[in-house]
């Protein structure tokens, strides 16, 4: 029943360009590399092809099955199993991170008197709304809705050129190459590394020699606005009160002539980490319905999303402390899930599809 | 949890409808002779139409000798009296003597003398079931009982009164046809055949309605709309069961797919040339008589914003209509919700010179914008509906009071602030100008303006997406209610934001047409050339 469900290439495509910006939009990911944060995230969008590469080529070795089901293969039943929880708790967390960070943008910028719980509570009333219509339903919410997001950002960036200085991408490498790499690989683990929760919605596709060819057009699209915001945000603003500011876009919003934009520039970027939250908490869901041998996953909904909300307020003491785990430890998490599990099991589908050549060459 | 409710719904209408299956199984099966004595036959339509005061019987009798009886029986009102006087009576009486009718008899069957040879009205039947005879008579057409013979001639001599066709008060147009349906069903597929001569226009009849067995009818281009479609509405319709229809708007509760929804998915239109338009994009329209309202499925919100003088107008003054259209539901469902938003949460958004204006305008009214809006918004509403139901003769004196009450003595009371005024009186205009939303609008308008004041933008944008995910989950006999737009379909783009010239319109829409785009030829012949002698 979970299977009959078909989305479209361009649907994907727009799942991933809003997961890939979502909230690293709001919270900047390559502060740590001062004025060079725009190389930073350069070197990350071109290593994440490869990333993101390697998740499609694995994907495709394992035509029409999810990622739970990849492990339970390559790894057996009992490991497999045992992995597949592991990655459900992460995309739980995952929603949780996004979860807080929008809460805690929302309530800094425009609801300070809000309780943070209740904005996230509110976002999760209709985040259960949607998954309850299932992924089709998603996809064609988010078909026309997303041609919003280059256009705020082309809006913002052009009523701005007057504010671009070049001098303050200046001097160039400053600090070394050093930095920028440490840096590029956090932009690399947040946000691209996180598309391996598409590894649950690429079977979805309802044309499956299209993954590759959808996930670098959306890499490319996604890789290019998050250049151009950060490059943008660091000529206007300057390396120092980018690595300042909590959240340098919205200070950058502020900045507009003539108006006061950022209350809709905020709902511009809660569509956009909505959409994130969606696909980790669907993947989550997906992932506890197929271990369990579930028929539906609609009943898992609101239990997964409760959790994800209670999560989201136990993470962190305060937003300073969210920022900080952003960027120091967070990196370091997030490689056994992005990079070391998917590594192993590329080389064991590798290996088990020789194995099986050879076996039926033999034959 | 509106689920559960239509699950609840629907377990109901199941029970109901197997318990009335089988009274309505053991009602079909008597079928009853017409027996060969008149006695008989006059004795069961006296209880049949007994304390019937416009049923009419009228005995005769035919030939040289007056050796024919036969009853003629009608329904005073419903049969054209001039048929019955010249189509029946006057050849049977009359002409019957002067030529010699007893020499037929002797050849051919009485009926088939009265049929070939005698009655003058072109539509004639025989019938062989009493309820039959019955049906007939309750439809207005003139049954001849013959003494000795076990069937009855049915002449058709419908004829009753009613309105002359005029245009419609809902949908005016200036450039376009000014005609509109009325309560006659014939008169209401006479239009659309008028509209568009071919055969492949085909119009279904049923008969829906436990007690009034009320005509409805089923009209749709075979090969151009979608056969599943087709197939939808027809079941549909058959499985409903209610004792009445007594105007088109049942059918729509019965048939449509989101009966909870604030949206409509089934849509209606006053007008043949909107209807015709409907059916040659693979629309199936639904006639019900009674009602001079047609219904068309499936119905798409994008219908909302179009109007039938869009393509009668140029392209650019079209288009420019469409897009104001949109600005206009924009502004009649979130004008009053974006400014309680405005004052009470984001003032930092409002221009400076204009908030000090709101601000100093606002400062007698002792109450928060949120219940300034809900008292405006109310007593709009109440303007409206009594604007609606009242005698044309006292319009006038609620006119006066109701601008009265909304205008200068409202503010000069300190009860609203006049910016609300404005905004109250830009959204009511609007509501008007998408007039296919405005059942949906006040409604909505309540519950933003109730967010609004709750969350601030926030509860808007929350409320919209909450929204825009259901009209993208639900879907129209079967087509995704906001087709061109959600599934994106690049050709059909055009007709909704823009309206493309007629001539660059070489497609039908796929979205109703999808399965069927083997054999869909040009709509409009491609005229790129020029060709002016």
């Amino acid at each position: 029943m979970v299977k009959n469900v078909k989305i479209s290439p361009l649907q994907l495509g727009i799942f991933m360009i809003a997961f890939l910006l979502g909230d690293a939009v709001i919270v900047s990911p390559a502060k740590g590399a001062h004025q060079d944060s725009w190389l930073a995230i350069l070197f990350a969008w071109i290593a994440s092809y490869f990333l993101i590469g390697a998740y499609v080529y694995i994907s495709t070795l394992y035509p029409n099955k999810t990622l739970i089901e990849m492990l339970r293969e390559a790894f057996g039943k009992i490991v497999g199993t045992i992995i597949g929880i592991i990655y459900i708790w992460y995309f739980i967390h995952l929603a949780a991170l996004i979860y807080r960070s929008f809460g805690e943008y929302m309530v800094a910028v425009n609801y300070t008197e809000t309780p943070r719980i209740f904005i996230s509570f509110v976002l999760m009333l209709v985040s259960v709304y949607a998954l309850k219509s299932g992924l089709e339903v998603m996809g064609r919410t988010g078909e026309i809705s997303f041609a919003v997001v280059p256009l705020t950002v082309i809006f913002i960036s052009s009523m701005l050129i007057k504010f671009i200085d070049v001098k303050r991408l200046q001097p160039v490498l400053e600090y070394g190459i050093g930095p920028v790499l440490k840096t590029s690989f956090a932009v690399l683990t947040f946000p691209f590394g996180e598309a391996i929760a598409f590894m649950m919605i690429f079977p979805f596709l309802n044309d499956q020699r299209k993954i590759l060819r959808t996930s670098f057009i959306s890499v490319t699209i996604a890789g290019f606005l998050l250049f151009s915001i950060t490059l943008r945000n660091m000529l206007i603003l300057g390396p120092d009160m980018v690595s300042r500011s909590l959240f340098p876009s919205h200070i950058v919003a502020t900045l507009l002539p003539g108006a006061v934009l950022d209350p809709f520039l905020s709902l511009a970027f809660l569509a956009l980490g909505g959409f994130q939250s969606l696909i980790c908490a669907y993947a989550a869901i997906l992932g506890i319905t197929q271990i369990c041998h579930l028929d539906d996953y609609k009943p898992l909904v609101f239990p997964v999303m409760i959790i994800i909300v209670s999560l989201s307020n136990w993470l962190y003491k305060d937003l300073s402390s969210m920022l900080r785990v952003a960027k120091e430890i967070y990196p370091f998490y997030a490689i056994p899930f992005q990079f070391i599990i998917p590594f192993i099991l590329l080389l064991v589908s590798i290996i088990k599809k020789r194995k099986s050549k050879e076996s039926s060459l033999s034959e | 949890m509106f689920k559960k409710l239509s699950r609840l719904y629907r377990f109901f209408m199941l029970k109901r409808e197997n318990e009335h299956q089988q009274n309505d199984r053991e009602n079909e099966e008597k079928r009853e002779n017409i027996s060969k004595s008149l006695k008989d036959i006059k004795l069961k339509l006296r209880a049949n139409f007994v304390d019937g005061s416009d049923f009419v019987m009228r005995e005769i009798a035919v030939g040289e000798r007056s050796e024919i009886k036969m009853i003629i029986a009608y329904i005073d009102g419903l049969a054209n009296k001039q048929v019955i006087s010249g189509d029946i009576l006057q050849p049977l009486l009359i002409e019957s003597k002067s030529t010699h009718v007893e020499q037929w008899f002797h050849r051919k069957d009485i009926i088939d003398v009265l049929r070939e040879n005698l009655l003058l009205s072109c539509e004639l039947n025989e019938v062989r079931d009493f309820k039959d005879t019955i049906d007939g008579i309750l439809y207005g057409d003139t049954i001849i009982y013959i003494d000795g013979q076990e069937a009855a001639l049915k002449v058709c001599s419908k004829g009753w009164a009613s309105r002359a066709i005029d245009e419609p008060d809902t949908e005016m147009v200036i450039k376009g046809p000014r005609e509109g349906f009325v309560e006659s069903l014939r008169t209401n597929t006479s239009l659309l055949r008028r509209k568009i001569r071919n055969p492949k226009l085909k119009f279904e009849m049923m008969q829906i309605g436990k007690q009034t067995k009320t005509d409805v009818c089923i009209c749709y281009l075979k090969g151009i709309a979608n056969d599943d479609i087709i197939e939808t509405v027809r079941r549909r319709i058959k499985k409903m069961n209610i004792d009445g229809i007594l105007a088109v708007g049942y059918i729509e509760q019965f048939i449509e797919d989101a009966p909870f929804s604030l949206f409509a998915t089934v849509g209606n239109s006053e007008k043949p040339d909107k209807v015709a338009a409907k059916i040659l994009e693979g629309r199936v329209a639904i006639i019900c008589d009674g009602t001079p309202i047609v219904l068309t499925v499936p119905y798409l919100l994008i219908e909302g914003f179009q109007s039938s003088e869009d393509y009668y107008t140029r392209t650019y003054y079209a288009t420019f209509n469409r897009i104001l259209r949109f600005v206009a539901l924009a502004i009649a469902g979130l004008l009053p919700a974006f400014y309680v938003a405005l004052v009470s949460f984001h003032s930092d958004v409002i221009p400076f010179e204009l908030l000090l204006s709101i601000l100093s305008s606002r400062e007698q009214v002792p109450f928060s914008p949120f219940i300034e809006a809900m008292f405006m918004g109310v007593v709009f509403e109440l303007l409206k509906e009594a604007g609606i139901r009242m005698p044309k003769a006292v319009g006038q004196a609620v006119n006066i009071v109701g601008a009265l009450v909304i205008g200068d003595a409202a503010v000069k009371a300190g009860l609203v602030s006049p910016i609300m005024l404005i905004v109250v009186a830009l959204t009511g205009i609007s509501t008007y100008i998408v007039p296919p939303f405005s059942d949906t609008l006040p409604i909505l308008r309540l519950i933003m303006v109730t967010v609004a004041n709750v969350l601030g933008f926030l509860g808007i944008f929350i409320v919209l997406v909450a929204l825009y995910i259901h009209v993208n989950s639900i879907r129209s006999f079967g087509v995704p209610y906001m087709a061109p737009l959600a599934p994106l379909t690049g050709m059909d783009l055009k007709d909704t934001f823009v309206r493309i010239p007629l001539w660059m319109m070489l497609t039908r829409p796929r979205a109703l047409t999808w399965e069927n785009t083997d054999h869909t030829k040009y709509r409009m012949k491609k005229t790129f050339i020029k060709k002016e002698d």
